[in-house]
């Protein structure tokens, strides 16, 4: 089963977003912020990373450029998620590391599918 | 000096920099009826270009410079 | 009850119970900005979990009271008690339609007008945006026109030039530059550029703005609106624009968008009605000759100088380049109309085909065979697209070299995931070589070419005109110290290390004894040095121990020269480490002749660059930190310092401005000199924006010295024209260089003599491992300060402290110093005490460039120590450098004296 790695620190978009990707064939492991992720991914090989703007203590931005400078971790395709729909914030994700950008609240089948492309995984 | 101003004309030659902007439009402002000659200019700033948009003042020779002539041709043909 | 919408109640009740904790904080200190952003967060988050379900009347509300936390965290409104009273009860509010989604499910309707009342109220504190939004709007990618009108004030002749130029299946560039008003002050010439945009075929230049009556305006403000036809490629275009991508927009014509009737509007009664039957007619049979002998005869009967004239000239031209039908008739029956034919709208309903069938063929050939079909639906394969080009835009985007591997695998990654869905096995091949060669070639452009062949081509109008800054990546390269000894003192470690530049040119012979080393496994090497030399560190007090303990002397001498052994290789060791990490300045000051030479091209300026001691080396991160500060100053002394050639030889100065960059090393710093021969600073203008921005108030205004003045560019808030953009990397402020370098442990300094020209030094930390940090004593603990900020110690006595503007202050050394005590610093409810002698122990310290006092209770040896920054709950506490563990293992914590005042 591919892993994929929730990062945000709001619980109820993390439980939306676990049951759309467990719906979808997806074992999901959750943190609430970035340097949480950081912890997880060093120990555990994750396939896919969606991830939150707006966290503290790391915010999505300073934790995806931390992750694209770690040489000895997969690089997980990441798709950041957030609320601002401007093309700036697109932009700005792309540039932090994300591989792709979804508006809140994301569309079930969108990130589902999304996560499949993503991952190479048949639908 | 680039620009030579008399009681009636002012006559640009070479290149009109930025700082010469000021003094122009000081002219242009005091001398509605000054005439401008243009023949000589090899390029102005776009702040000359800005202050000859604004005045009204009388173009007796344009520039032979073929890039200034077009400005010309722009800003005063509007 | 659905689980989720359970979730969602249950954080939804935390948040609103952590927001008016936080609203009641913010009322006491309204300026809390680390509250400010929790407190936004709170509001946002639950604003975005709202979105989830569909609870509309509760996401107006609260969205209402993010924007309000939006502009709090601005600074565009201050916190006030009647603020937070309509905060707290839009939360009351929020909390009741919880309780009611909580009962039955949802929210009823009743709650409706309420809700629309707070909404209103709430939206009635937000204040008028003013002018920033514009500027923050500057920042972003030029949107392309959608009138392209403006090709009517091109003369015929440009425009049927243009077009006969163009091959037919190729469209043509055109731009559209709106300088921004303050450009004029950036050294930028609107002009000077369009003059020399390569290929110019043509252009437009209006007012943006009406005039302002002449005695309002300011002329040193841009108010032009440039429009502008190229034939040159848009490869070449970016280039000569990319000072400027912000204010210019780059876009393609169809070639038939030339054809633009001009010309004396009017009529000719009576006589063209039947032409355009007869030519309606020929159209529809598609009677191409028929249509050319009416429009010949047409323009034998009228003037050519008519507007109806030109429109049947640019009639034949169409034909003439073989345009069909459908553009044919759109012109005919704009013409018609005595309309000028509107071609965006012409263009964007008509297939892309038109102008570039060629590139759409290519596509759906690649795909074709390859899909399986029925494997994606469409909404899938929309998606997919949409990814694949999402991975075009990040390879697009300038990346820091640390991260440049990262993202050169999460794009293969990605894209390895993308064809695996699609089953496209043969391209999965291709896509290993391209990434394998962008990596060995350390460029993305191998990938970009593989995508390129892969997928449509991109249409380029509404792609950001992205400059990618080849940055160099400079990996570290540690020769194998087979044959060399780690102990070795810096003098002989010279050499060793060599920047991946260097490392390419020595011969295969060498190559084979450099390896590449993951920085990580030198930052671990690093990190237990450090904690090496702390635990040596206890060795003296163990011998100390043995003395005063124990009794043996003879043992705690010998700990004591056993401890001046271990020390002795502990810090060789830490220096053979820090040496690893060593690079030479070199590695960042490579850029900049080309940088200068494209600036200074670009400016008309004559600039010589001299380069002094580029084979100063530092450690890697500060190597790194240097690109962007030193970037920005060599852009403003190009900017603002040089002058124009002709204005340096009216001055007496040769023609040709010096900019010289040196560096060098000094004790354990590297200095770097920047300096130029231009027109240097003026104090007296300083000083008065200063003052305008309210930097200064009236009385600095009066005393601060030339000296002190110039240094006021430093100042945050100083630089209004340039925004800080960290995303771009352009436009950042003195202030920022200033505080990036402070980050690393640098300093800024700058000297400038008006018509002279200016220097700027910055002094950074060979190392940033190691910090000498002062002990002082305070309320009985001691706390370390960072010796860099340290100027003094002194004892003043109670009776020379004296209040003024309610702020305690000495005289020292003849001038008034700001005294701070600890216990307002931090505060603690221990007041410093005087010695004996009625004195008190002052730590002097120069913090942003003014030297404080702060008032202690005594001063302790200084140490190095290995500074690590605050973790877990303590990250957020301000005011603290970091913490440092000690030789008897107990941990010191380090002020942050800047954050402190």
């Amino acid at each position: 089963m591919k892993q994929v790695l929730i990062i945000d620190d709001a619980a109820t978009v993390r439980m939306y977003h676990r049951q759309i990707l467990e719906e979808a064939g997806f074992g999901v492991d959750e943190a609430i912020n970035g340097i949480e992720a950081i912890e997880k991914i060093l120990s555990k090989k994750y396939e896919l990373l969606v991830v939150d703007v707006n966290m503290p203590k790391m915010n999505g931005y300073a934790f995806l450029q931390e992750i694209r400078s770690k040489a000895e971790v997969y690089q997980a395709p990441a798709i950041m998620v957030s609320t601002e729909a401007e093309e700036r914030d697109r932009q700005a994700a792309l540039q932090a590391g994300a591989n792709f950008y979804l508006v809140k609240p994301t569309k079930p089948g969108e990130l589902s599918s999304a996560a499949r492309l993503l991952t190479g995984s048949a639908s | 000096m680039p620009v030579k101003f008399t009681r009636t004309k002012a006559e640009f030659s070479g290149e009109c920099t930025v700082e010469e902007a000021e003094t122009i439009f000081e002219w242009l402002r005091k001398t509605p009826k000054g005439e401008l000659h243009l023949a000589g200019v090899t390029h102005f700033h776009a702040a000359i270009l800005q202050t000859l948009m604004i005045t009204q003042n009388k173009i007796s020779a344009m520039p032979r410079d073929s890039f200034a002539a077009e400005c010309m041709r722009q800003v005063r043909s509007a | 009850m659905n689980p989720l919408l359970q979730q969602f109640l249950s954080e939804g009740r935390d948040f609103i119970e952590q927001i008016g904790q936080k609203l009641l904080i913010l009322e006491e200190t309204p300026n809390n900005e680390a509250v400010v952003g929790e407190l936004f967060r709170f509001v946002h988050t639950l604003k975005g979990n709202s979105g989830l379900f569909d609870l509309p009347i509760l996401t107006r509300v609260v969205h209402a009271a993010e924007d309000l936390l939006d502009r709090v965290r601005d600074h565009e409104l201050t916190v006030t008690s009647e603020l937070t009273d309509d905060l707290l009860s839009a939360m009351d509010f929020v909390v009741q339609l919880l309780d009611e989604i909580e009962d039955g499910g949802t929210i009823p309707d009743t709650y409706l007008p309420d809700a629309t009342k707070l909404v209103d109220r709430l939206r009635s504190l937000l204040p008028e945006r003013d002018v920033h939004e514009d500027e923050e709007g500057a920042e972003e990618t030029m949107p392309a026109p959608t009138d392209w009108s403006w090709l009517s004030r091109l003369t015929e002749e440009q425009r049927v030039q243009a077009l006969a130029q163009t091959p037919a299946d190729q469209a043509i560039w055109a731009l559209f530059y709106l300088p921004e008003p303050q450009c004029f002050f950036k050294g930028e010439d609107p002009l000077l550029l369009l003059k020399h945009v390569p290929g110019l075929a043509g252009f437009s230049i209006r007012a943006a703005q009406p005039w302002s009556p002449l005695d309002e305006l300011d002329i040193y403000t841009a108010n032009l609106a440039i429009d502008a036809l190229s034939m040159a490629d848009r490869a070449e275009l970016d280039e000569h624009l990319r000072y400027v991508p912000e204010q210019i927009a780059v876009y393609q014509l169809p070639r038939f968008a030339l054809a633009v009737p001009t010309g004396d509007a009017s009529e000719v009664p009576g006589v063209y009605a039947d032409f355009f039957d007869r030519a309606r007619d020929c159209l529809g049979r598609s009677d191409m000759d028929g249509l050319r002998v009416a429009v010949d005869a047409m323009l034998d009967m009228i003037n050519p100088t008519l507007w109806m004239a030109s429109a049947l000239r640019w009639c034949l031209c169409l034909q003439d380049m073989g345009f069909d039908t459908s553009v044919l008739a759109f012109h005919l029956e704009a013409t018609a109309d005595h309309k000028i034919p509107d071609w965006f709208l012409f263009n964007r309903t008509q297939s892309a085909s038109l102008n570039a069938p060629d590139k759409q063929a290519a596509p759906i050939a690649v795909e074709d065979p390859k899909l399986p079909a029925g494997t994606l639906s469409d909404m899938e394969l929309a998606l997919w697209d949409r990814i694949f080009e999402t991975q075009r835009q990040f390879l697009a985007i300038p990346s820091a070299s640390a991260q440049w591997g990262g993202r050169l695998a999460s794009v293969y990654n990605t894209l390895t995931g993308l064809l695996r869905a699609k089953g496209d096995v043969q391209a999965l091949a291709a896509l290993e070589d391209a990434a394998e060669t962008s990596e060995q070639e350390k460029s993305f452009a191998p990938l970009l070419e593989f995508l390129d062949g892969y997928g449509p081509i991109a249409v380029c109008n509404d792609e950001p005109l992205a400059i990618v800054a080849e940055e160099t990546v400079v990996p570290m390269v540690v020769e194998l110290a087979a044959e060399r000894q780690i102990r070795q003192d810096r003098r002989a470690g010279e050499g060793a290390i060599e920047s991946t530049r260097r490392a390419a040119e020595v011969s295969a012979d060498k190559a084979v004894r450099t390896l590449k080393v993951p920085q990580e496994k030198v930052d671990r090497l690093m990190d237990l040095i450090g904690e090496m030399v702390v635990a040596k560190n206890a060795l003296p007090y163990l011998a100390a121990r043995a003395e005063d303990v124990f009794g043996s002397r003879e043992l705690g001498r010998e700990i004591k020269s056993q401890y001046a052994i271990i020390n002795r290789i502990a810090e060789e060791m830490q220096d053979g480490i820090m040496q690893v990490r060593m690079l030479p300045v070199d590695a960042i000051f490579q850029r900049f002749p080309r940088l200068v030479r494209d600036v200074a091209k670009q400016l008309g300026k004559k600039v010589r660059l001299v380069i002094e001691g580029e084979d100063t080396e530092a450690d890697k991160n500060i190597i790194e930190s240097l690109g962007d500060p030193m970037i920005h100053i060599l852009r403003n002394s190009l900017d603002h310092g040089i002058e124009m050639p002709e204005v340096r030889a009216a001055d007496g100065k040769a023609e040709e401005g010096r900019l010289s960059v040196r560096a060098s090393q000094e004790g354990d710093r590297v200095l770097i000199e920047i300096e130029d021969d231009g027109k240097g600073i003026d104090p007296a203008v300083i000083k008065r924006k200063a003052f305008e921005k309210g930097l200064i108030d009236e009385q600095r205004l009066d005393t601060i010295s030339d000296a002190d003045a110039v240094q006021l560019v430093f100042a945050a808030g100083f630089s209004t024209a340039e925004t800080v953009s960290n995303l771009s990397g352009r436009g950042v402020g003195m202030d920022v260089v200033r505080s990036s370098l402070e980050k690393v442990g640098g300093q800024v300094r700058l000297t400038s003599e008006k018509g002279k020209g200016t220097k700027i030094i910055l002094s950074l930390p060979l190392s940033m491992s190691v910090s000498n940090v002062m002990m002082v004593d305070i309320g009985g603990q001691n706390f370390g300060v960072p010796i860099d900020v340290v100027v003094e110690t002194v004892r003043i006595k109670q009776s020379d402290i004296h209040i003024f503007k309610q702020r305690r202050t000495a005289v020292l050394r003849g001038r008034i110093v700001p005294l701070y005590s600890t216990d307002e610093l931090l505060a603690s409810h221990n007041p410093p005490k005087p010695n004996a002698d009625g004195e008190y122990a002052v730590l002097v310290a120069r913090v942003h460039g003014e030297t404080v006092g702060i008032v202690v209770d005594g001063f302790a040896q200084t140490i190095d120590v290995i500074l690590k920054p605050l973790e877990g709950a303590l990250a957020g506490l301000a005011g603290f450098a970091g913490s440092a563990l000690l030789g008897d293992g107990s941990v010191l914590l380090v002020l942050n004296i800047k954050e402190l005042i």
